[in-house]
């Protein structure tokens, strides 16, 4: 069977000195889907995400994206590579110093020198609209803004270049509950209406219930398993009982079969 | 209709020349056909819909993937949300006018805060002396070190250099008139009454008000000072109160050693330059140099002290978040440290001239 595969990742090998995080790790994303990423707090997700976009070299093994190498080192390949996904780091990571809007723009007027100002103005806050971000907060500051609408505007930059991917670091980590369900609402959104695949690694069980359509488990150095979440909670792992057995993960499986499956295009409020 | 093809994306937008002018007409068109659009991207659905100026509804799509049907419907949809008006960026005299009451404002608002915390500080100081409060002993002496013998060196080197060359300046200045021997006077009377403690004045804001603003800045941003209080205890006591005391105890000490280094290097120019034996020199100095000129000097550093001190805790107390408001409080503290400690220095040579001392 040939899956159409925009990320496939063998045998990866990261260590930071003697400490061996991943060690023969495969992982593959299908495109157009949106793939969460769990594991224990120490097990290498970030790690993982930093080798996929280039923020860290791992010592072996192989990643491609989009029939791309991503450990390639030349300029030109490395420049459409990173076209090709944006982040969102845990805290948004804006640049400080500049509006929203200017955090935006940034990307574009660095990478398409030959587009007018105007016009990446007026693209850039279409992108500040498609992370559902009033008009007005564009020509904000980071620092005015609250801990949610700093996720979403990280979103719009990330947006900035129409990449294929996008890249979740803890999406919903420090949002309240009602914050939290519109960022994953926002999330499937961009996802199916975009057509983008979506990597976001996570805590949230709500999340993971919610949007995701397959999970990968990181543990003892490998994926140890990529799955819809029905199958995984049949897993015997015994990490996995837990994780998915326990207490939270129950009161986030029940309240995720109550509303039912997730439309096929979800309208935010 | 209107009949689209090829790419509608974000690199091929680029190329100069592809982009239509501001001023192209709008479209009306009721339906699109697209079965030869090979990619579109938000870039280009957004080109597209401004190109057709309807905003309300789209018009009837042709042949388009179902991908990118999607992809235009949420961009309409998002394009086309309600926007209040965009605040026009004005620079002109209103921006002016504007930008000059709101730092009016500003400074009205700093002084208030200011002379509060002057109450606030002098209130637990008075409580510390009634006993009710406690006197942090151990971090009073732990500053002390920091912030006066630490400064010793720096100091009294910088106090010597300047005195040298007010030295240099008078001998200069005053040959041609003859009156080099007035050269004693001019760093003696300079050094006593103004720079000996203006320049430890500003060596300690710009040295230790800094780092007052930063130490309790960074406890502000790491929610220390919040604990502080939720246990019941004073920030001022226990952070404002030994720094304060440290500064008021050391900065007389500093000046006084200024004062003297700044003497040294004056009468060691003027001794070669002038070629006046030292003797000489000492024996005009003690017929020319009346002791409460040093007492004029020295009653003004506990003051600048107390400013410094104020100012520094002050900013620290205000910082809020992040690392980087640190470092601008931090820059905020020694500005107003030097400007305070500058403007009442003039303040106290009007008021000593006046009263003829």
């Amino acid at each position: 069977m040939s899956e159409d595969l925009i990320i496939r990742i063998r045998g990866l090998r990261n260590a930071f000195g003697p400490q061996v995080v991943h060690e023969n790790l495969d992982l593959d994303v299908r495109r157009g889907e949106i793939l969460g990423i769990i594991g224990g707090s120490g097990s290498g997700k970030s790690v993982l995400m930093k080798s996929i976009i280039g923020l860290l070299r791992p010592s072996a093994g192989s990643i491609d994206v989009d029939g791309m190498d991503a450990l390639s080192t030349e300029p030109s390949e490395r420049a459409r590579l990173e076209r090709s996904w944006g982040v969102m780091f845990q805290d948004g990571a804006l640049f400080s110093s500049l509006t929203v809007l200017e955090n935006v723009m940034v990307p574009l007027i660095e990478h398409y020198r030959g587009l007018p100002e105007e016009f990446v103005e007026r693209l850039a806050r279409l992108k500040i609209a498609l992370a559902a971000l009033p008009y007005e907060a564009g020509a904000k500051f980071p620092s005015e803004l609250s801990g949610g609408m700093r996720k979403r505007a990280a979103v719009a930059r990330a947006l900035a270049l129409d990449p294929q991917i996008l890249f979740f670091d803890e999406p919903t980590a420090g949002l309240d509950p009602i914050a939290a369900a519109e960022f994953d609402q926002l999330l499937l959104t961009l996802s199916r209406s975009l057509g983008l695949t979506v990597i976001v690694i996570t805590h949230d069980l709500d999340t993971l219930y919610t949007v995701c359509d397959r999970v990968a488990v990181v543990s003892a150095k490998r994926i140890i398993a990529t799955a819809p979440i029905a199958e995984l909670e049949q897993n015997d792992d015994p990490w996995l009982q837990q994780y998915f057995l326990g207490p939270r993960g129950r009161a986030a499986a029940h309240a995720g079969s109550n509303s039912g499956a997730a439309p096929a295009l979800p309208t935010e409020a | 209709m209107l009949v689209i093809g090829g790419r509608w994306q974000l690199d091929d937008l680029s190329t100069p020349g592809v982009l239509p002018r501001e001023s192209a007409q709008r479209l009306a068109v009721r339906q699109i056909e697209a079965s030869q659009l090979v990619g579109l991207d938000t870039a280009g659905a957004m080109l597209l819909l401004e190109l057709i100026g309807k905003p309300d509804e789209l018009p009837e799509l042709v042949g388009m993937r179902p991908g990118d049907a999607e992809l235009l419907k949420l961009v309409n949809q998002r394009l086309h949300q309600k926007k209040s008006p965009p605040k026009r960026r004005d620079h002109g005299w209103l921006t002016m006018f504007e930008r000059t009451g709101a730092a009016v404002a500003r400074a009205y608002q700093q002084g208030r805060l200011l002379l509060g915390f002057f109450g606030a500080v002098l209130e637990t100081g008075l409580r510390v002396l009634l006993g009710r409060r406690r006197l942090r002993m151990t971090a009073a002496v732990h500053h002390m070190e920091q912030t006066g013998l630490d400064a010793v060196p720096i100091v009294c080197l910088l106090s010597f250099l300047i005195g040298a060359v007010v030295a240099y300046l008078g001998a200069i200045v005053l040959a041609d008139f003859g009156a080099s021997i007035f050269t004693v006077e001019l760093v003696n009377f300079s050094f006593l009454r103004e720079f000996g403690v203006l320049l430890t004045a500003i060596l300690v804001a710009g040295r230790s008000g800094s780092a007052f603003t930063a130490e309790i800045g960074a406890m502000k941003s790491g929610q220390e000072i919040d604990a502080i209080r939720t246990l019941g205890l004073d920030p001022i006591e226990l952070l404002v109160l030994p720094r304060m005391l440290a500064l008021l105890i050391m900065m007389p000490v500093l000046s006084f050693l200024a004062t003297l280094s700044g003497m040294l290097g004056g009468g060691l120019v003027g001794i070669i330059e002038l070629d006046l034996s030292p003797g000489l020199y000492l024996t005009r100095m003690q017929e020319t140099t009346e002791l409460r000129h040093l007492w004029v000097g020295l009653i003004k550093a506990p003051v600048f002290a107390f400013l410094i001190a104020v100012v520094g805790c002050l900013e620290g107390l205000k910082v809020q978040g992040s690392a980087a408001s640190v470092g601008q409080h931090t820059t905020s503290a020694v500005v107003q440290g030097i400007f305070l400690v500058i403007f009442v220095d003039a303040l106290f040579a009007v008021f000593f001239m006046e009263i003829g001392l």
